[in-house]
C-alpha cells in the first residue's frame, strides 16, 4: 500500500460509484457524470504522476534549510486579498494591491534564492 | 526524520507571529482565528434564537434576520469548521508522523492569510450600506443574483468565500504532500495514526471539491457584474450542482479529522489499542468517497437529479459510519476506561453525532425528504452532525492536545462543567427543532404566528442556546486560568499512543530530538508494553 495507489484507488472507487449511476440510473443531465469523471481523472492522474515521478515514497532524511519566517508570503497573502477586494472597491485598490503583489513575489524569489544558496553551502 | 539547520531561538517578535513557517504556529493561528469566528457566529446564533424565543418580532428586523442566518451559516462552515479541521491537522500531523516540518511550508502560511482576509472581507458586509449578504449560506440562484441581492455586502460574501476556501485548499495540499513525503522511518501508511488517516480522507475531499467552489464563486461574481451565466435556462440548477458538489463534502471535511481525534482519545482513555484499525482506515476512505457522491440529495425536490441514485449513495454512507461506530464501541469494550474530560467530549461526540447520523438516513429517503425539506427537521439534523461532530470533536481535540501545545493541563473541574453544560445545551437546543420541523415550522423565518403554538418549543431551544453560551464562557475561563497557571503537563500526561507524545510540551521548532522505532500505529503503546514485559 503506497500513496500513489491509495490516491488512484480512491479515484477508481469514485469511478465505480459514478459508473453505477450511469449504467443503472437516469442521471438527468451531464453534471453528475461530469463530476464523477472529473474526480476520477484528478485522483488517477495524481496517483500516476506520483508513481512515475517517484514522489510517492517518504523521504524524511537529509538537511532541508527552510526559513523560520517568510514575510514575503504573508505580504503576498495580504496583497492577494486586497487585489480581490479591489475588484469590488475600485481600480485604485487594484493598482495598490498589484504593486504589493509584485513586491511580494519579488520577496519570495529572493527567499527561494537564499534558500538554494544555503542548501548549496550545506552540501 | 528531517535534519534541519539549527536556528538559535529568540523571543517572539510580531513577525514571528504573522510570518512564521513553523507548522505549529500556522496551525495555532488557524485554530485561534477559526475559534474567534466560531464565537462571532455563535453570537449571531444567540441573537436569532433570542428573536425566535417568542412569536412576534422583538429584537431584529426581518431583513437583519436574513443577514444573521446567512453570515452565521457561512461563518460556521467556511470560516470556523473547515479551517479548524485543517488547522488541527497542520499542527499535529507532522508531529504524529515524526516529521520536522511541513512540505512547502509557505503554502499553509499563504493559506492562513487568504483565510483570514477572506473572513474579514465576508464580515465587512455588515459595514456596507445595504448590509451583509442575506441569501443563505448556499446562495441559491437567483436569490444571489445582482437583482435580488444588490450591494457590496453580497459581493463581499462571494469574494470572502472564494478567498477563504482557497486558503483552506492550500493548507490541505501542503498537508497531503507532508504525509506522502515526510513520514518517519518505519512509518508505513498502515502505521499512521488514525487522526492522520482521517486528515488524508479529508484532504481527498478538499482537493477534489474545493476547486469547484472557487470556480462557482468566480462565475457568480462575474454573473453579478451583469454577464449572464446562471441566468441562462438551467443556470439555477447548475449553480446548485456546483455549490453542493463542494458543500456536501464540506460537511464531512468539517468533522472527519475529528473522527480520527475522537478515535485516538477513545483508544488512549480506554488504555487499549484501537480496535479494527485497518478496517476503520478503509471505511474512512470509503466514507470520504461516498460523501463526495451524495451532493444530489440536497436537490431531491428540484427533480433535476436522479433521486434514486443519490438516495442509494446517501444511504450507503451508513455502512462506513457504522463500521467506525462499531470500532469505537469495540475499543472501549473491555478497556480500563478513564473518564477524563477529553473522553467525556469524545463520548458526547459519539452520542450527539449518532442523532445527526440517524436522522440523516431519514432525509436520505426522497419521500421523507420531500416531507421535511426546508423545515426545522433539516436544521436539527445538520446541527447534530455539526454541533455533535465538529464542535464536540474539536473540544475533544482541544482538551486532549492542549497539554502538548502549552505544556499545561486544562482544569478538570471546569472542563467537566463545560462538557456537561454543552451536552445538555446541545440536546435542549436541537431536539425541539425536530418537533418544530415535524409540525411544519420552516427554516430561515424570523417569526411565526402565535396560533401555531410553537412558542414553548422555541423557548426551550433558546434556553438551550444560552446554555451552550454558558458552557463556552466556562471554557474561556478555564482556558485563561490554565494558560496563566495551569498544572504542568509534562510530555505525556495521558499515556498517549502516538509520536506527538514523545516531543517536549510544547514541541521545539523542529519537533523531535530522537524518535522511537515505529512498529505499529501505536508506537508508544508498543514501548510501554515491551517495558512491562
Amino acid at each position: 500500500m503506497s500513496p500513489p495507489w491509495v490516491i488512484a484507488g480512491w479515484g477508481a472507487f469514485m469511478a465505480i460509484v459514478g459508473l453505477v449511476g450511469v449504467l443503472f440510473f437516469d442521471l438527468k443531465g451531464p453534471e453528475t457524470p461530469a463530476f464523477f469523471g472529473g474526480v476520477t481523472g484528478v485522483m488517477v492522474v495524481l496517483g500516476l504522476l506520483l508513481r512515475l515521478l517517484r514522489l510517492g515514497v517518504s523521504a524524511p532524511d537529509g538537511p532541508r534549510p527552510s526559513p523560520d519566517l517568510s514575510p514575503a508570503t504573508a505580504w503576498l497573502g495580504v496583497s492577494l486579498v486586497l487585489l480581490a477586494t479591489g475588484a469590488e472597491l475600485g481600480l485604485w485598490l487594484v493598482y495598490i494591491a498589484g504593486g504589493m503583489t509584485t513586491v511580494g513575489v519579488g520577496g519570495l524569489v529572493r527567499e527561494l534564492r537564499a534558500e538554494r544558496r544555503a542548501a548549496e553551502e550545506e552540501a | 526524520m528531517t535534519m534541519a539547520v539549527a536556528v538559535p531561538r529568540r523571543r517572539g517578535t510580531v513577525l514571528d507571529y504573522v510570518a512564521s513557517t513553523d507548522h505549529k504556529r500556522i496551525g495555532l493561528a488557524t485554530l485561534g482565528t477559526a475559534l474567534t469566528f466560531f464565537f462571532l457566529a455563535g453570537a449571531l446564533a444567540l441573537l436569532m434564537r433570542t428573536e425566535l424565543a417568542h412569536s412576534g418580532m422583538q429584537i431584529v428586523s426581518k431583513g437583519a434576520y436574513n443577514e444573521l442566518f446567512t453570515i452565521h451559516g457561512s461563518t460556521m462552515f467556511f470560516l470556523f469548521a473547515a479551517p479548524a479541521a485543517l488547522g488541527v491537522g497542520i499542527y499535529f500531523v507532522p508531529l504524529q508522523i515524526g516529521a520536522a516540518d511541513l512540505v512547502w511550508p509557505r503554502l499553509p502560511l499563504l493559506g492562513y492569510w487568504l483565510f483570514l482576509g477572506g473572513g474579514v472581507v465576508l464580515w465587512s458586509g455588515f459595514l456596507t450600506e445595504q448590509g451583509a449578504a442575506d441569501f443563505g449560506w448556499f446562495a441559491f440562484y437567483p436569490l444571489s443574483d445582482s437583482v435580488n441581492a444588490p450591494g457590496t455586502g453580497a459581493d463581499f460574501w462571494v469574494l470572502g468565500v472564494g478567498l477563504s476556501q482557497l486558503g483552506v485548499l492550500l493548507m490541505g495540499i501542503s498537508l497531503l504532500a507532508t504525509i506522502i513525503r515526510r513520514r518517519a522511518p518505519g512509518m508505513t501508511l498502515l502505521r499512521m495514526p488514525l487522526f492522520t488517516w482521517s486528515e488524508v480522507a479529508t484532504i481527498f475531499m478538499v482537493v477534489t471539491s474545493f476547486p469547484v467552489v472557487l470556480v462557482a464563486m468566480v462565475l457568480l461574481y462575474v454573473d453579478r457584474q451583469g454577464v449572464h451565466i446562471f441566468s441562462e435556462p438551467g443556470g439555477a440548477i447548475t449553480w446548485q450542482h456546483l455549490f453542493w458538489f463542494y458543500a456536501h463534502p464540506l460537511v464531512y471535511v468539517v468533522f472527519f479529522p475529528l473522527v480520527g481525534a475522537v478515535g485516538e482519545v477513545i483508544a488512549t482513555f480506554s488504555r487499549r489499542r484501537f480496535f479494527g484499525y485497518s478496517v476503520t482506515v478503509l471505511s474512512l476512505l470509503a466514507f470520504a468517497a461516498l460523501s463526495t457522491s451524495v451532493w444530489g440529495h440536497h436537490m431531491f425536490t428540484t427533480q433535476a437529479v436522479s433521486n434514486r441514485f443519490f438516495s442509494l449513495t446517501s444511504t450507503a454512507i451508513a455502512v462506513p459510519a457504522g463500521i467506525e461506530y462499531f470500532a469505537f464501541i469495540a475499543t472501549m469494550w473491555g478497556g480500563r476506561i478513564r473518564l477524563g474530560v477529553p473522553m467525556l467530549f469524545a463520548l458526547g461526540f459519539v452520542l450527539l453525532f449518532l442523532i445527526g447520523g440517524l436522522s440523516g438516513i431519514f432525509v436520505a429517503s426522497p419521500p421523507l425528504d420531500y416531507h421535511v425539506h426546508d423545515s426545522y427537521v433539516v436544521v436539527a439534523h445538520f446541527h447534530y452532525t455539526l454541533f455533535g461532530g465538529t464542535v464536540f470533536g474539536l473540544f475533544t481535540a482541544i482538551y486532549y492536545w492542549f497539554p502538548k501545545v502549552t505544556g499545561r493541563l486544562l482544569g478538570e473541574t471546569l472542563g467537566r462543567w463545560h462538557a456537561g453544560l454543552m451536552f445538555a445545551g446541545g440536546l435542549l437546543t436541537f431536539i425541539p427543532m425536530f418537533f418544530l420541523g415535524e409540525e411544519g415550522m420552516p427554516r430561515q423565518v424570523a417569526d411565526y404566528a402565535p396560533f401555531h403554538h410553537w412558542d414553548t418549543l422555541n423557548l426551550l431551544a433558546t434556553i438551550g442556546a444560552w446554555t451552550i453560551f454558558a458552557s463556552l464562557a466556562v471554557f474561556l475561563v478555564n482556558l485563561f486560568r490554565s494558560l496563566l497557571g495551569g498544572e504542568p503537563a509534562g510530555r505525556d500526561p495521558w499515556e498517549g499512543q502516538t509520536l506527538e507524545w514523545v516531543a517536549d510540551s510544547p514541541p521545539p521548532r523542529h519537533n523531535f530530538d530522537a524518535l522511537p522505532r515505529v512498529r505499529s500505529y501505536a508506537p508508544l503503546l508498543d514501548l510501554r508494553q515491551r517495558e512491562r514485559a
